[in-house]
């Protein structure tokens, strides 16, 4: 079968040799084709089939729950310029990498064009439409580009993302009235906390890592402390310490809202394993690299900041995307103490008695929404590991 | 090029080490906790406890902070826009109408079982209406402030109709379901225990889990507060299978809660529900209020709709809050009819007025 | 850095790197002291404000609460600590299970994606990126709420083996409904004792004749069978003195058909087999991705110097694949595991009551959170470190010594 020259089986019915070679080259092989045929049979009529059969008005009723909450109806277009940035950004980072859309974008089309075809008031059925075009135009934008000025764009346009973010949904008065934290939910929450604690466990990661890997005994002591403690237990028990017992620890009055206090919550959780991600990236670091700044009199400072953290960085990215499907799929614990996020918010929707028995039909959406994000963020990174993995290996 | 690339991430990683100092405002409390941060962590300096009444921190502010929850059907959950709705609900736009005259300067906040008392105490909501019922031990312990019930609901059980269930004895050996962390859980085991009924214990987090085991058939009963299991049966159309048994082993008075020591704030709470207990009393509704204030010749009834004594006044309030009360919102009997006794055929058992053979008493307005 | 450091008395306090460091620690350790003080400083007050100074002694009270399973005893007069044994009980036994059933799966489906067959291999895929890209959390309440309690109930039950006894009973020796599993097992008697003591010989002989084959392959450099022999010889041992015993040690178990449940017999309710069997599905994805990156990170020269050696295919993979396979494979496979433990609490989102739902449950009645959290995580901790700590001691034995 290795044999490099087609045989003349192979080149008289293709087909029939790739079926041959892939599913019925032996006994045991037959076997497994006709065991993942009954298998595949199970899934399409037990499992495929009944999901036609649903009632689905549950969900086209209550999209606007599951994406956003209790967010103000007025105010929804700030959601819908946040996707705008995003998407914006998302479509420059592909071009960045590759010369054609991979298949994720295309992947996100389909979901934005199913979006577009629900039960939307027609301006967001119009902006849906306007963040596929912006997915794909800016790709289109960033082959006008120059490579570095572009990697520079797509670097402080993802940095910039948080602050636009938090700053456009929660608004500070004027054009952009506050909406308060807690009437954020579902989609929007679920996305927020998890973005927020990508970007905020980062520096508190970093500080943890180099507060390990340091010389002093008692700063080392504390940060190993700190990230064994938090890496050693469930990450509900880290959201209970916020929940319950953050507001006791802080005087009278200084209790921030849940909001804060779950995110609080996550952002540790996910500072510990950011430490641990980064100890290893710095321990990859060669140490000819640091001979060679100190031997340019750099102080020590000095050398991690300009020439270590960089790269470590560098590296760091497709780990940080990567982490940041995690922290989504570690924000719906957040439903646990009572946040009504992606997974809290179907409590709620089930509550209303006109959809007291849709909650199978919320779950399996809720559970299609996060695998189309989760899967296609993963794919991102993959992308961007291989792109990236190409660009910095460092020699040692 | 190489040079470029590298400042680009010099001006990230300094960015990024901002960012955790000054990137949210709102939020330094994320790494107050992390001591690894000691830059960010300031000290929190003990404050110095100033006692501003409830009242008026709330008219300070503009509106009332109530936790509420966010999924009892009837009582309170989110409509498909994401605003609440419910009998719970309309008791908080009740309190809004007294303090500031619409029903609308409220702020919900979704709360669990195990946070809500925690929520009160730490003044992070000025007022808890969440089927929370009232006895000593949090009445004396917890720090908490009851108002007059505003519901009498009593725990009972729900089973399926064709087996034959009619007392709690026949339940020897069946699955029973009941909820965590609430006084359901305890009292389900105190009485069992004490009756020597052996049985199976189910415990879930929420109504909707409880629901579907039930439903399916994994539990032969679930242990609920009466009006919940009224609002249980409601959810199907074949309710017919189902039904509550007639004991009531426990009594669930449902109060809103206030923090101790604040009675100027519990005395707008508790004087809201008399106001709507003394609508439902007399007749007085949205739609005939106008007329009652205009006909009236009782001085109680002008009391209450602010021509007679200045009892709002006293409060803090404007002078017409029961009247805008009742007009706005309604009496006790509209509210309960508009989100229990229609949509979801509760009946009104104790929850009417005394001089209608039920528990409710509203104190004279004199 | 300067390597040898010049006379102190030339150097500015705030330019010696030595004394700076000492000065910095200092700092660092005031200020965490402060922080860590005003926090506790502030709990104590806010508790003792409202009458509740920390103290374990409410974990000797009555708990006042059933729970739904427990391998030990429980009842509403067990203690709290009572509930809370249980509890890690509970945790304990369904994680261990959980990690050794997740470790076949993944293997198995490892091996699937490894396959050539195009159908089974694009089946794993999806298997796992499906899996992969789900909460936890929801993929539970999915399992539990479409899967188990969709199974048939009690009354329609799948029923192996039914028998009518004399009294009006109904014996089932199999059932599976969504209120669980339950058949037929064997318990012991009152005669076990004898029988365990001869067990605990077999064990000790076995043992020793684990040892000897040991030493003499050690020696003579043949290939013995170290596992299998001794464990043959365990269990003949074992049923020789089952039998020769004049009473039986065991006695048969069989569930009886109640009037709403089934009683005796081996339990397994459906919220410990979704929680279970839910974690396994979850697990086995992850660890199947760790397989298949430890074995296809063997190059292929390996295993074509294995076959040029005449070694036979599954001399191959015995002797070459998994010895180096496994350096790879355990440091992740061991924050899996840490995993598996941790993730079990999120029973308590399927009414499983795990240490986890217990705690909470605690917390609500007592109003003792402090000291629940602590408590908790102590044991999570705890858990945790033994873990890695054993998983440490078996990888620094595997690795491969270079020479």
């Amino acid at each position: 079968m290795n044999n490099p020259f087609k045989t003349p089986m192979e080149v008289k019915h293709p087909l029939y040799y790739w079926i041959h070679k892939n599913l019925f080259s032996t006994v045991g092989n037959t076997l497994l084709t006709l065991f993942s045929c009954y298998l595949l049979y199970l899934l399409a009529t037990k499992s495929l089939l009944p999901l036609f059969s649903w009632d689905w008005t549950v969900i086209q009723a209550n999209l606007k729950l599951i994406l956003t909450g209790s967010y103000p109806n007025e105010q929804l277009w700030r959601v819908h310029l946040c996707l705008w940035y995003a998407a914006f950004f998302f479509g420059m980072t592909f071009r960045f990498s590759r010369k054609t859309p991979p298949r994720i974008m295309y992947l996100l089309g389909i979901v934005l064009i199913f979006f577009a075809s629900c039960k939307f008031e027609t301006l967001h059925r119009l902006s849906m439409l306007c963040i596929l075009f912006l997915l794909f135009g800016s790709f289109f934008i960033a082959s006008k580009l120059k490579k570095e000025r572009l990697s520079l764009i797509i670097i402080f346009g993802w940095i910039l993302l948080l602050p636009f973010c938090f700053g456009v949904i929660r608004g500070f008065g004027g054009p952009l009235p506050i909406v308060k934290t807690n009437l954020w939910g579902g989609l929007l929450l679920s996305l927020l906390v998890s973005l927020t604690s990508i970007f905020l466990s980062l520096p508190i990661g970093l500080l943890l890592a180099l507060g390990r890997r340091s010389k002093m005994k008692i700063v080392k002591s504390v940060c190993i402390f700190l990230i064994e403690l938090i890496r050693g237990v469930p990450l509900i028990t880290i959201l209970f310490i916020g929940y319950l017992i953050l507001p006791m620890a802080l005087p009278k009055g200084w209790a921030p809202s849940v909001f804060i206090r779950a995110l609080s919550g996550v952002v540790l959780f996910h500072s510990a394993y950011m430490a641990e991600a980064l100890r290893g990236g710095l321990q990859g670091i060669s140490k000819t690299q640091y001979e060679a700044a100190t031997s340019l009199n750099l102080s020590p400072q000095k050398t991690m900041i300009f020439i270590i953290l960089p790269q470590v960085l560098k590296r760091m990215i497709p780990v940080l995307v990567n982490s940041f499907t995690s922290a989504l799929k570690d924000t719906s614990l957040i439903s646990i103490i009572g946040m009504l996020d992606l997974i809290g918010i179907s409590t709620s929707i089930v509550s209303n008695p006109k959809y007291l028995t849709g909650s199978a039909q919320v779950l399996f959406f809720e559970g299609s929404l996060y695998f189309v994000l989760c899967y296609s963020i993963s794919k991102a990174s993959v992308v961007l590991e291989k792109k990236l993995g190409v660009t910095t290996k460092i020699k040692k | 090029m190489k040079k470029r690339v590298t400042l680009a991430f010099v001006l990230i990683s300094v960015l990024v080490l901002c960012l955790s100092c000054g990137g949210k405002q709102e939020s330094p409390e994320p790494t107050t906790t992390s001591v690894a941060a000691p830059a960010v962590a300031a000290a929190p300096a003990p404050v110095v406890k100033e006692k501003t009444s409830t009242l008026q921190q709330v008219k300070d502010r503009g509106y009332i902070v109530v936790g509420v929850n966010a999924s009892n059907p009837g009582f309170a959950y989110l409509q498909e826009d994401g605003s609440y709705t419910g009998f719970e609900i309309d008791l908080a736009k009740a309190l809004s109408v007294a303090v500031f005259g619409t029903p609308d300067k409220l702020e919900f906040r979704p709360l669990t079982s195990k946070e809500r008392f925690i929520a009160l105490q730490s003044g992070e909501i000025d007022v808890l209406i969440r089927t929370a019922t009232i006895n000593s031990s949090r009445d004396t312990e917890l720090g908490l402030d009851f108002t007059t019930p505003y519901f009498y609901d009593g725990q009972t059980f729900v089973v399926r109709d064709n087996i034959g269930i009619n007392t709690m004895e026949d339940l020897e050996g069946a699955s029973i379901a009941v909820l965590t962390g609430s006084t359901t859980e305890t009292n389900l085991a105190a009485i069992m225990a004490s009756k020597q009924i052996e049985y199976r214990p189910l415990t879930f987090e929420n109504l909707d889990e409880m629901k579907s085991a039930f439903i399916n058939d994994r539990v032969d009963a679930v242990s609920v507060d009466k009006s919940s299991a009224v609002v249980f049966l409601a959810q199907f159309e074949d309710a017919g299978d189902f039904k509550g048994l007639e004991e009531t082993i426990s009594k669930e008075p449902l109060g809103i809660a206030v923090r101790h020591g604040d009675s100027a704030w519990k005395d707008i709470c508790q004087w809201t529900l008399f106001a709507l207990f003394y609508g439902d009393e007399h007749a007085i509704t949205s739609a005939n209020v106008d007329e009652v204030l205009s006909t009236t010749t009782s001085p109680e009834t002008k009391n209450v709709l602010g021509k007679g004594k200045e009892i709002g006044a006293m409060m803090g309030l404007s002078n017409d809050w029961a009247y805008q009360i009742i007009k706005q919102v309604g009496n006790y009997g509209e509210i309960f009819d508009r989100n229990l006794g229609i949509p979801m055929k509760v009946t009104r058992g104790y929850n009417k007025p005394w001089n209608q053979g039920g528990l409710f008493y509203a104190n004279p307005f004199n | 850095m300067s390597l040898t450091r010049p006379n102190k008395t030339n150097i500015p306090l705030w330019q010696d790197t030595h004394k700076r460091q000492i000065l910095a620690q200092f700092i660092f350790a005031v200020l965490v002291i402060v922080i860590v003080s005003l926090l506790y400083g502030n709990i104590i007050d806010s508790l003792s404000e409202i009458g509740m100074i920390p103290s374990f002694r409410f974990l000797r009270m009555d708990s006042n609460i059933d729970i739904s399973e427990s391998i030990i005893s429980v009842d509403n007069t067990s203690s709290n600590l009572r509930l809370i044994v249980s509890g890690f009980l509970n945790t304990i036994s369904i994680s261990f299970l959980a990690i050794i059933f997740s470790t076949i799966l993944g293997l198995i489906i490892a091996l699937c994606r490894l396959s050539t067959n195009y159908l089974i291999n694009k089946l794993a895929v999806i298997y796992i990126e499906i899996i992969r890209n789900i909460p936890l959390l929801l993929l539970l309440l999915i399992w539990y709420r479409a899967f188990f309690l969709k199974l048939p109930g009690i009354k329609e039950a799948i029923i192996f083996g039914k028998t009518l006894q004399e009294g009006g009973q109904t014996q089932l020796s199999f059932s599976l409904s969504n209120r669980g599993i339950s058949m037929a097992w064997l318990r012991p008697s009152d005669h076990f004792t004898p029988f365990l003591v001869c067990m605990a010989i077999a064990f000790v002989v076995a043992i020793a004749l684990g040892i000897f084959l040991k030493h003499r392959e050690n020696h003579t450099g043949k290939e013995q069978r170290i596992i299998l022999f001794p464990f043959l010889l365990f269990i003949g041992l074992s049923l020789i003195s089952y039998a020769l015993l004049p009473n039986a040690a065991l006695q048969k178990d069989i569930p009886v058909l109640g009037k709403f449940n089934i009683s005796g017999g081996l339990h397994i309710t459906a919220e410990w087999f979704s929680l279970f069997s839910g974690l396994i599905l979850y697990t086995s994805a992850f660890i199947a991705e760790i397989f298949r990156a430890g074995i296809q990170g063997i190059p292929k020269g390996q295993i074509e110097a294995a076959r040029s050696l005449g070694l036979s295919h599954m001399k191959t993979i015995r002797l070459v694949i998994i010895p180096q396979a496994k350096v790879v494979i355990i440091p992740p496979l061991t924050s899996q595991y840490l995993g598996v433990a941790k993730n079990t609490s999120l029973g308590v989102a399927i009414g499983f009551p795990d240490l986890f739902a217990i705690t909470g449950t605690i917390i609500n009645q007592s109003g003792r959170a402090l000291e629940m959290i602590i408590l908790v995580m102590a044991i999570y901790l705890t858990l945790s470190l033994l873990t890695s700590l054993i998983m440490n001691l078996y990888n620094s034995r595997i690795q491969i010594k270079e020479r």
